[in-house]
Parts: C-alpha cells; sequence; structure tokens
C-alpha cells in the first residue's frame, strides 16, 4: 500500500497566468493591436470611407492597411496600454452590473418605464466618463508637462486681480435680472389679455 | 528584459512605429482619399498609378518630420480611447435599450423636433473627442509639432491679455448677446416650449444613438 508520504512530488512552481501572459507581450501588445484594429476596420467598413462602392475589394485592402497603420501607430504610445488595462477592467464590471440589472428585471418580467431608462442612460454616461477620466489619470502628470495649465491659472488670476471677474459677475447677474423682469412681465400681461377677452357671440337672426 | 519589452524594442528599433506604421498610414488615407473623389477623372487609363505615385510621395515627404509622426501617434491613441469610452457607453445603453419602454409621445412632432435638436447637440459633443485628442497630443512634451501648437494657443492667450482685448471681447460679446435677445424676442413662437419633454428627449438620445447604429446596413 502506497502511503501519502510515498507519493513522489512534482515540483510545481506557481506562476501566475497573467504575468506569463504580460511576459510574452499578449497583454501589451496583441490584445490592444486586434482590439484597435479590429474596432477601426469596423468603424471604416461601417462607413465606406475609403470604399468607393460596398463591394470595392481594393477600398476593403486600404481599409484593412489604414486599421494596421493605426494600431501599430497607437501602440506606440505607451500610455495607451496602461489607459486599456486600468479602464477596460473597470468598464467591464458596470456591464455585468448592469447586465444583472437587466437580468433581474427579465426574471420580473418587467420594462423598465420610460423616465427610468433616461436616469439609467446619465448614470452609465457619468460611471464610464469617470472610469476613463480614473484611467488617464492612471499615467500622472510628467515633469515637463504643457504649459496650458499654469496659463490658464494665470489668466484666472489676471481675472480676478484686475476685478473685471467681479465686473462680469455684475454684469451678468444685472442681465439675468433684466431678462427675468422683461421676460416675466410680458407673460403675465399676455396671460391677463387672455382673461379680458370675452367670447364673442355672433346671433344670426 | 521581458518578452514584450524586447518585441517593442525591435519594432522600435525596425522602424515599425516610426516608418511603416505612419506610411501605411497615410498612404492607405490618401490613395483611398484619391480613388473615391476621382480627381483625375474616370476615364484616365492611368489614373490609379499616379495615385498611388502621389500618396507613396506624399506619405515620404511626412515621415521625414519625426516629430509629426510622434505627435500623430499620441494624437491617434487618445483618440482610441475615446472611442472606445464611447463604444462601451452604447453597449451598456444597448443592453438597457432591449428592457426599457420607449417615451410614451415619441410620435408626437414637437418631441420628434426636440430629440433631433439633442442628437445634434449629442453629435457636436461627440466630435469635440477629436479636439481633445488635438489638446492631449500637444500637451504631451518634446520638441516638435506639440510644443508649436500649444504655443500658438499660449500666444493667443497672452496677446489677448496684454492688449486688452479679452475684457473687450466679453464687453462685447454681451453686447451682441443682449442684442440679439432682443431681436429673437420680436421673432419669438408663440407657442412655448415645454421643458419636460426638452429633458426627456435629451434622455432619449443616447438610444437614439444606439437604433440608428444597429439600423445602418
Amino acid at each position: 500500500m502506497i502511503t501519502t508520504s510515498q507519493i513522489p512530488q512534482i515540483n510545481f512552481n506557481p506562476v501566475n497566468f497573467n504575468q506569463l501572459l504580460s511576459q510574452y507581450g499578449f497583454i501589451d501588445f496583441v490584445l490592444p493591436f486586434l482590439l484597435i484594429f479590429s474596432l477601426v476596420f469596423m468603424i471604416l467598413e461601417l462607413s465606406n470611407l475609403l470604399k468607393i462602392d460596398s463591394n470595392d475589394t481594393v477600398g476593403r485592402k486600404l481599409n484593412a492597411l489604414f486599421s494596421i497603420g493605426f494600431a501599430l501607430l497607437s501602440i506606440y504610445n505607451q500610455n495607451l496600454v496602461r489607459w486599456l488595462l486600468s479602464f477596460i477592467p473597470n468598464a467591464t464590471i458596470a456591464i455585468i452590473g448592469f447586465t444583472l440589472i437587466v437580468i433581474v428585471l427579465a426574471i420580473t418580467n418587467k420594462k423598465i418605464p420610460s423616465w427610468l431608462r433616461g436616469l439609467f442612460a446619465f448614470l452609465i454616461i457619468g460611471i464610464i466618463l469617470w472610469l476613463a477620466i480614473n484611467s488617464l489619470s492612471v499615467t500622472g502628470s510628467s515633469s515637463t508637462s504643457s504649459p496650458l495649465i499654469p496659463l490658464l491659472s494665470y489668466t484666472i488670476n489676471y481675472l480676478i486681480q484686475s476685478g473685471i471677474l467681479t465686473l462680469l459677475i455684475v454684469f451678468l447677474l444685472t442681465f439675468l435680472v433684466l431678462m427675468w423682469i422683461a421676460g416675466g412681465g410680458e407673460k403675465k400681461e399676455e396671460k391677463k389679455e387672455e382673461k379680458g377677452q370675452t367670447p364673442v357671440v355672433i346671433v344670426s337672426k | 528584459m521581458d518578452f514584450s519589452s524586447f518585441i517593442y524594442n525591435l519594432f522600435s528599433e525596425y522602424g515599425i512605429f516610426t516608418f511603416v506604421a505612419p506610411f501605411l498610414l497615410v498612404f492607405s488615407l490618401l490613395y483611398g482619399s484619391l480613388r473615391k473623389t476621382g480627381l483625375f477623372g474616370k476615364d484616365n487609363p492611368s489614373k490609379e498609378k499616379l495615385y498611388a505615385i502621389i500618396s507613396i510621395v506624399i506619405a515620404f515627404y511626412y515621415l521625414y518630420n519625426i516629430s509629426d509622426v510622434i505627435f500623430t501617434s499620441n494624437f491617434i491613441s487618445f483618440f482610441f480611447f475615446e472611442v472606445l469610452v464611447i463604444f462601451f457607453i452604447l453597449m451598456i445603453i444597448a443592453l438597457i435599450a432591449d428592457i426599457s419602454e420607449p417615451y410614451e409621445g415619441d410620435n408626437d412632432s414637437e418631441f420628434q423636433r426636440y430629440k433631433q435638436s439633442a442628437h445634434n447637440v449629442a453629435v457636436g459633443i461627440i466630435t469635440l473627442t477629436v479636439l481633445f485628442a488635438f489638446l492631449y497630443a500637444s500637451s504631451v512634451d518634446f520638441n516638435g509639432f506639440g510644443s508649436s501648437a500649444q504655443n500658438i494657443i499660449a500666444e493667443i492667450f497672452l496677446a489677448l491679455i496684454y492688449t486688452g482685448l479679452l475684457p473687450l471681447l466679453i464687453v462685447i460679446g454681451f453686447v451682441i448677446a443682449a442684442i440679439y435677445w432682443v431681436y429673437r424676442k420680436e421673432k419669438r413662437p408663440e407657442e412655448k416650449r415645454n421643458p419636460i419633454k426638452i429633458i426627456r428627449a435629451a434622455e432619449e438620445v443616447p438610444f437614439y444613438l444606439v437604433e440608428n447604429l444597429s439600423d445602418r446596413k
């Protein structure tokens, strides 16, 4: 009889599968290339941008060449790979979450009312945009970043210190109040006129 | 060095990123555009060769300036990221569209008008992605097209401040807005705008976009 101590020990080295994939350039190179190529090719095919007609084979090849060039040139910016790595997993969680909502509603056989679906649309846009902005911040700002931000802050400081901003706010408020008074008065007059009118009854003899 | 870095370095070394990819991009774009527009006539027998030569020459001229290639790389990579974000939004909205009811007054002509206007606004906002991508590419530091592009914006801002044109422009803007408001008031339509319908139309726009996309052949 063989006991557990007699079983030959397999020398198993636990390797993380993700590490293995990234080690062979699957995550940094193959996946982004495939994603970019397929999306750009699909959009070009749909829009017929480089095709003379829908059966144009040369146009189709040009679409493919353009997509390959687009994908390769995009991958050259390594920040994109980091953005994708940060954004896609989180956005997929959002997709799973909303799919679960759809499943629950499918069980109850109830459709989302129209006012709620609008709310859902805004919620989806908000969540995805928030995730995208978070992903962009992953790469951080470089030491030699754009001078546009200090320039904008300089412009705002200039507007505040010179008093122009205060003046503008006062102007804006005055303008709004004037608009409100003028607009509101007219409506009231219209309503009064409507109330004052008496129906004319024509009686034929 | 791991394998992915090795591939990246190899591609950089052999000019895949800075030569082959931008060449493919520009050549296919120019050749396809020339074929589609048919600038040299339809009966010209050597037009295809001419298109190819012109596209190759322009593509090589473009490759001569490496900073422009890097600018393009940043430009299109950020643009692709924005497209991906829109793609995800539309994907989830398509999911919700299947299990939700459309607005009851969808056939109402007034609502349709609001929906069309909201759709136009949404398309305008989506078009701004190109501007955002351009701004991103300009803000990335390198000695080339990006720095000159952001210098133009900086110069415009500084010139507006130092010449005192900025407050003047704002005041003129107010005056124009006031005149426009007064002028518009005379031609004001008699029917009132329904704010609830406007909000509902704005809510329906993402679903309308998804419908438009899925109906396309």
